[in-house]
């Protein structure tokens, strides 16, 4: 590196015998790339250049960047710093916004600039109507491909507490969109009338903490969507009903951190969709006949009381890829109703809020004979279970496909054990298994109990569990075991953050000897 | 890993203005489209590609770059950002920072136009037309009348 520095330092100085310094280098640099510089800054600065020459004025005003952001941080100078700054620069806000929108209202033609998106974030409500909706109009007639409106507080601020007060959205600001115009993301607004009409060429919507949802005509606005490929709600109470059969294109469905009302039933009787995630926190149930693509199903609901196989598998015969977390202990009884085996899902992922008892979740697997992947988070161990001894699998059920095996949350009780290495022993094409201490994000939130038990190995711990399991590992199964978990798998629970998310060496080492007292040749690979 | 230490991988030969030859991978001059471009038009079959607007001195810190960038596929993302970062820091004066943007701008090697126009946006953020123009020696060219006509304008953004 000091290579580098030398040689740049040379290279600036013989510029300087050139005379090169005090020549005007950056206003000689061709256009896109000064474009390039000026979409690098935020639009405060971007357009603090227009005052440096005739030039660089030029180029602001025929670009202003690929994405346009209107916030309090891209355009207020110490923004943050006040108490609550909304309130504070509000009027500041919008004036800046209605003068820069103001510079390219009078271009036409082919000198017109075009933008990819804007996104427009800032705490305002219902005052500014007419000013909001002449930017959307201005970004719409820019070319605007996607458009981001949030306008959510993170203070207290008079519009977060009054739904009143709340900028409400219709469908007049959307007049003048062609078929350009395809991702709108609102957050922190009202839904108004007419919302959809002029919408049909949008593909994505995302609707992110929108007040009064379920008063909305949703139906009347999805039935303009008929392009709408991916909806996601966010952060809403969803209505008691909520149906997206209108939505004639959809393909993704996400609902995410949302609350049902009392007890929302999801309806979907879409013929094309492909992938329902639905991770919430509580009174949202689904009914998925109508939807024969379905392929991708995450259920992820707190307090929900769902069977393994949260849909019947003759609704969803292209299940391939199953997500369920469930606050039931595991139980047979919870694998549907139905007795036949589901041999589409390919991918499982099962993680129980309760303790779990493996001897049930061994009787679960049956039910799965065609698993390529399978993921269980455990996050304690049923106690009750103790005596009983896990018997191999019945005949005609061996883990033929399963290739990959995580296991999130491995505290080293003796169950958890036993079950890893009833995998290794009969899941026979197995190549990797990974063993985790920590879940990953996706998993949600960890078990009070979990915590107590601070998220990391002891190094031994590891390593004797390691020895073990390859003893009977066959030669193919490459071991990961990992204290600290990767990103996906999310937040630690704080029994696992106390013990802070490394391996104490000789609980790796221990792990590991156990792991290779059953492993034929495995290679191990401790993180 | 790394593709570019197996044994059969292809040498090319490149040529600075000022006739200095550099030998390097093909896969590390392949991420300048326009070398990848020439090398698919069969001009690498015939000696050295000639760069007639690279010099060599600057040749040199492009080809340090995509050797760094062509090896670390696998490398942490963190540890790649912070070799950039030293990188460009090397290179704490606009004019070097313009020989590199527009060597890499011909040679269209969009990551080191992204990371020298980033360094460039972080060096005006903050400062005012004036001090941009001093650091920059861009002469400022407007009438006292003009001036003041585009501060208004924009006046949100000078208060």
């Amino acid at each position: 590196m000091a290579d580098t520095n030398d040689r740049l330092k040379v290279c600036a100085s013989s510029n300087i015998f050139k005379g090169v310094r005090n020549r005007d280098l950056m206003s000689e640099l061709p256009d896109h790339i000064l474009h390039l510089i000026t979409s690098k800054l935020n639009l405060r600065d971007a357009v603090r250049t227009s005052a440096l020459s005739h030039k660089w004025r030029k180029l602001i005003s025929s670009y202003p960047g690929n994405y346009i952001k209107f916030s309090g941080k891209s355009m207020l100078a110490n923004y943050e710093l006040a108490e609550i700054p909304c309130r504070e620069h509000r009027e500041i806000f919008v004036r800046g916004v209605n003068q820069f929108v103001k510079l390219y209202q009078h271009q036409s033609g082919h000198d017109q600039p075009f933008i990819d998106g804007c996104k427009l974030s800032f705490c305002l409500g219902i005052d500014f109507t007419e000013d909001i909706n002449r930017w959307v109009r201005f970004a719409i007639t820019m070319g605007a491909k996607t458009l981001q409106l949030f306008f959510s507080c993170w203070k207290d601020c008079e519009i977060m507490d009054d739904h009143k007060a709340k900028f409400v959205i219709s469908g007049d600001a959307f007049e003048c969109a062609q078929s350009k115009f395809t991702t709108l993301s609102l957050k922190g607004c009202v839904l108004g009338p007419n919302l959809g009409n002029h919408l049909r060429f949008l593909a994505r919507l995302r609707l992110t903490a929108i007040p009064a949802l379920w008063q909305y005509d949703l139906d009347g606005m999805f039935s303009y969507l008929v392009n709408l490929h991916t909806l996601e709600i966010l952060r809403t109470y969803l209505p008691q009903e909520f149906c997206v059969g209108k939505l004639l294109r959809l393909k993704f469905l996400y609902v995410k951190w949302c609350d049902g009302h009392d007890i929302t039933t999801i309806n979907f009787s879409n013929l094309d969709l492909i992938k329902f995630i639905c991770h919430s926190r509580q009174g949202i149930k689904f009914n998925a006949s109508g939807a024969p693509k379905l392929k991708i199903l995450t259920y992820d609901v707190d307090g929900a009381e769902t069977d393994i196989v949260p849909c019947h598998p003759n609704e969803c015969p292209g299940l391939q890829y199953l997500t369920v977390s469930t606050s039931l202990f595991w139980d047979i009884s919870r694998v549907l109703t139905s007795t036949a085996p589901t041999r589409t899902i390919t991918y499982l992922r099962l993680k129980s809020r309760r303790a779990t008892n493996f001897l049930s979740l061994i009787e679960i697997l049956r039910y799965f004979p065609c698993l390529e992947k399978l993921l269980v988070v455990t996050c304690s161990v049923e106690d009750s279970e103790e005596q009983r001894v896990i018997k191999p699998p019945v005949a005609g059920c061996v883990y033929e496909h399963l290739r990959t095996i995580e296991f999130g949350r491995y505290c080293s009780h003796p169950r958890q054990l036993e079950f890893v290495v009833h995998m290794l022993k009969h899941a026979t094409a197995l190549q990797e298994m990974i063993i985790m201490r920590k879940v990953q994000k996706h998993f949600g939130r960890t078990c009070r109990k979990c915590s107590e038990s601070g998220g990391h190995w002891e190094e031994d711990e590891k390593l004797s569990l390691r020895q073990e399991l390859q003893k009977i590992s066959h030669s193919a199964t490459e071991m990961i075991i990992m204290r600290k978990v990767q990103k996906h798998f999310g937040r630690t629970c704080r029994k696992c953050s106390e013990s802070g998310g490394h391996w104490e060496e000789d609980e790796k080492l221990s792990l590991r000897q156990e792991l290779q007292k059953i492993s034929h040749s495995a290679t191990v690979t401790l993180q | 890993m790394s593709i570019t230490t197996e044994n059969n991988e292809k040498m090319i030969t490149l040529m600075s203005s000022d006739g200095e030859e550099f030998v390097v991978e093909e896969a590390v001059a392949a991420q300048s489209q326009t070398i990848k471009h020439l090398i698919e038009d069969g001009c690498s079959t015939e000696g050295s590609i000639p760069l007639p607007n690279v010099t060599g001195r600057v040749l040199s810190e492009v080809i340090q770059y995509c050797k760094k960038h062509s090896s670390s596929d696998d490398k942490e993302e963190k540890e790649l950002e912070a070799w950039d970062a030293e990188f460009v820091k090397a290179a704490d004066d606009h004019v070097a920072l313009t020989d590199l943007m527009m060597a890499a701008n011909f040679l269209d090697i969009k990551g080191l136009l992204d990371l020298v126009a980033q360094t460039l946006a972080n060096m005006i953020t903050g400062k005012s037309p004036e001090e941009v123009r001093r650091m920059w020696n861009i002469k400022n060219d407007f009438t006292p009348e003009e001036a003041e006509k585009v501060r208004k304008e924009n006046q949100w953004a000078f208060e």
